[in-house]
């Protein structure tokens, strides 16, 4: 790997990471727009959509797992920085070395179990109710959202370490460029 | 090692990794994996961590989640907070105090659209502080003013937090919000009762605004109908059972849209002005028909829907146009509508990773026996209940110190909840004490996440000032909830007239 090779894969998996959260906005969008069509086919013409709980279902996956790289990227999960806001950069650095090897590890676990849901549900051939549709794709795009989640915690594990190590300073360690709402 | 052992040490570490600054949802989910693997052993809890996982996801009850958020992101970037500020300030500006009453109601209004604390404090410190700074408020009441006003926003349906806590304990989403209305309105009643002391007391500190004329006090309720009427269709129908949560968080994001809509083409080129007005025109009168319809059948006895099939055709195709065209004028504002669909999806996905954690955390509670042991600990204690639900509402206090509202009750409802239960407490009415406790957490120090939003907005007024000015609503505001434990019939009676 070349010096710059990292930061070459960080601005990559910032930029698959944005087209994947576009992704979810539009999955968001189908699932509002298929819920209110099908209260009002219920309400004013008796007629519901009638897969409309199946398909809710997995556009809930797909919403939630296609942003969920994205959200990691920006440092958009909620924590609790009352006491490490009062370090010093480098302390705070060696305590998120440490805080994101946990974090790595465990979504590690979460992408190997659900690749292995993945091929049961392959082998057993499960389908959705109504529209019989086969549910692994679905979990397959769940592990692969996971493995960009996977990416941009090591990415920022590494800066962390770089910053612990004395060989960045935090300034460096935002965003690359290119991840975010554009 | 014993199994309640395992799960206080498994606490102690959870809380050494938020202190060590490792997000929420990762530090109570690899916990609640490491400790179910400890339990139960490798397979079955990694089974179990990729079904909780999977099953947390791939739901439609949890839709309720994304689309009452997305409800709140199309409010705020419709810039409806200025709206009903202005109305509010029609009303009430000429009073003493009265520009820092008008934004407690606004807040109050808004947080009927808006399920956000945060959002309801930013959108309306950008209307409300400038307004205060040119009629010379004193800088505390304007900005305890906001930042107080601001916390409304998670009580007064629909309440994201609310929703997230019928979930975790399995409590009626639609009883919750019901069980919010009336503490939420009592909440508003108390800031400006707070206003109107302070102001009295000190008339330099809230001087008068103009009076606005009768025309313009009417021209202000037409400014406001549409979010009155998007909150009565959402809670309504939720109250009267006619839409689940899910559907009815459906409808109200598809309303906030039609509004966002409306502020986005107003403020674009004029050419687009007639079809929207052509398409508002076909929805007003389109819920017109089925307005009639719903009276004349409920004049006659009938079901309220039972009305003939061409009104429901007529209605259907009369929505579903002026949503066609809603839908193509809000292409034209592309930046603003993805904005508000890229940042509820990333708030989703936030969110759903803590309560993934807090899924395996309670799992991992659940399986050591910890809710047992907790309760048999409390009851072991002697206290009655009452003084058990102090000591929790005065941990709730403190942990508003350091952890902001979400987390808060995520983190800490799989510890409470079961004692509360064992207590004989009735769930919904703890919702509400501890969503209000949790307010509270908004505005005190040292992570009072409003005042940091109002310094944010007001970098030249010191942390202090703003600290001080939240005070007396921090004391109303404690009081209140004192209120509300003694008089639990305040947030259960509406849920218990609900079918």
């Amino acid at each position: 790997m070349t010096a710059s090779s990292p930061g070459r894969f960080a601005a990559l998996a910032g930029r698959a990471s944005s087209r994947l959260a576009w992704l979810s906005a539009a999955t968001l969008a189908l699932m509002t727009l298929l819920t209110f069509v099908d209260v009002l086919g219920r309400e004013l013409l008796s007629a519901p959509i009638t897969a409309k709980v199946e398909a809710t279902e997995l556009l809930m996956g797909l919403t939630v797992f296609l942003a969920v790289g994205l959200t990691t990227f920006m440092r958009g999960h909620t924590r609790v920085d009352i006491v490490i806001s009062h370090l010093p950069s480098r302390w705070r650095a060696v305590l998120d070395g440490i805080t994101y090897a946990v974090s790595l590890l465990f979504v590690a676990l979460i992408c190997w179990r659900l690749g292995k849901l993945a091929v049961v549900q392959r082998d057993n051939g499960n389908l959705t109710q109504i529209w019989e549709i086969p549910l692994w794709p679905v979990t397959v795009v769940m592990v692969l959202c996971s493995l960009v989640m996977f990416a941009a915690l090591a990415i920022q594990w590494g800066r962390a370490i770089r910053i612990a190590a004395g060989k960045a300073t935090p300034g460096e360690a935002d965003p690359p460029a290119g991840v975010g709402a554009s | 090692m014993e199994p309640i052992v395992l799960n206080l040490a498994g606490l102690a570490a959870m809380f050494v990794l938020l202190a060590m600054g490792m997000p929420i949802g990762f530090a109570m989910g690899a916990v609640g994996a490491a400790g179910a693997v400890l339990l139960i052993g490798v397979e079955p809890s990694l089974s179990l961590l990729g079904l909780t996982v999977y099953e947390t996801v791939i739901t439609n009850e949890l839709s309720v989640v994304p689309l009452f958020v997305l409800m709140g992101f199309f409010a705020t970037g419709s810039g409806l907070s200025a709206d009903l500020y202005r109305s509010c300030n029609a009303w009430l500006g000429h009073r003493r105090g009265g520009l820092a009453l008008a934004t407690i109601g606004g807040c109050g209004a808004f947080a009927a659209i808006c399920g956000s604390s945060l959002a309801t404090a930013a959108t309306m410190s950008q209307v409300a502080l400038p307004e205060m700074r040119r009629y010379r408020y004193d800088e505390r009441l304007a900005t305890g003013a906001i930042a107080a006003g601001g916390t409304i926003g998670i009580l007064i349906p629909p309440s994201v937090i609310l929703v997230l806590y019928g979930i975790l304990t399995e409590s009626d989403i639609g009883q919750l919000f019901a069980a919010g209305i009336v503490p939420g309105i009592l909440t508003v009643i108390v800031f400006m009762a707070t206003v109107s002391i302070i102001a009295h007391r000190n008339p330099e500190m809230g001087p008068p605004g103009a009076r606005a004329s009768t025309r313009r006090k009417l021209a202000a309720i037409k400014d406001v109908w549409a979010t009155i009427l998007l909150f009565v269709l959402v809670i309504g129908g939720i109250y009267t059972g006619a839409f689940t949560p899910t559907e009815a968080a459906g409808i109200g994001a598809i309303g906030a849209f039609d509004l966002a809509v409306n502020t986005w083409t107003r403020d674009g080129p004029p050419h687009r002005r007639r079809p929207l007005r052509a398409a508002n025109f076909v929805l007003v009168a389109s819920l017109l028909v089925l307005l009639v319809a719903v009276s004349v059948n409920l004049s006659t006895g009938a079901e309220a829907a039972g009305w003939p099939g061409w009104v429901g055709y007529l209605a259907y195709t009369g929505i579903f146009v002026a949503h066609v065209v809603y839908v193509w004028l809000g292409l034209f504002a592309g930046k603003e509508l993805g904005s508000c669909l890229l940042e509820t999806t990333r708030t989703t996905a936030m969110i759903f990773t803590i309560l993934i954690g807090a899924i395996l955390l309670n799992k991992f509670l659940t399986l050591g026996g910890f809710a047992d042991a907790l309760g048999g600990w409390v009851d072991g204690l002697g206290t009655g209940p009452f003084v058990t639900i102090a000591v929790i509402l005065l941990i709730y206090l403190l942990l508003g110190c350091a952890l902001d509202a979400l987390a808060m009750i995520l983190l800490t409802i799989p510890i409470f909840f079961p004692i509360v239960l064992q207590l004989g407490f009735d769930p919904v009415w703890f919702g509400v004490i501890v969503v209000m406790v949790v307010e509270l957490g908004l505005i005190t120090p040292p992570v009072g996440m409003n005042v940091f939003i109002i310094k944010g907005m007001a970098p030249d007024v010191p942390l202090s000032r703003i600290y001080s000015g939240v005070l007396p609503f921090v004391v109303a505001e404690v009081l209140l909830i004192a209120l509300l434990v003694a008089i639990p019939e305040l947030a259960t009676w509406l849920p218990s007239t609900m079918e």
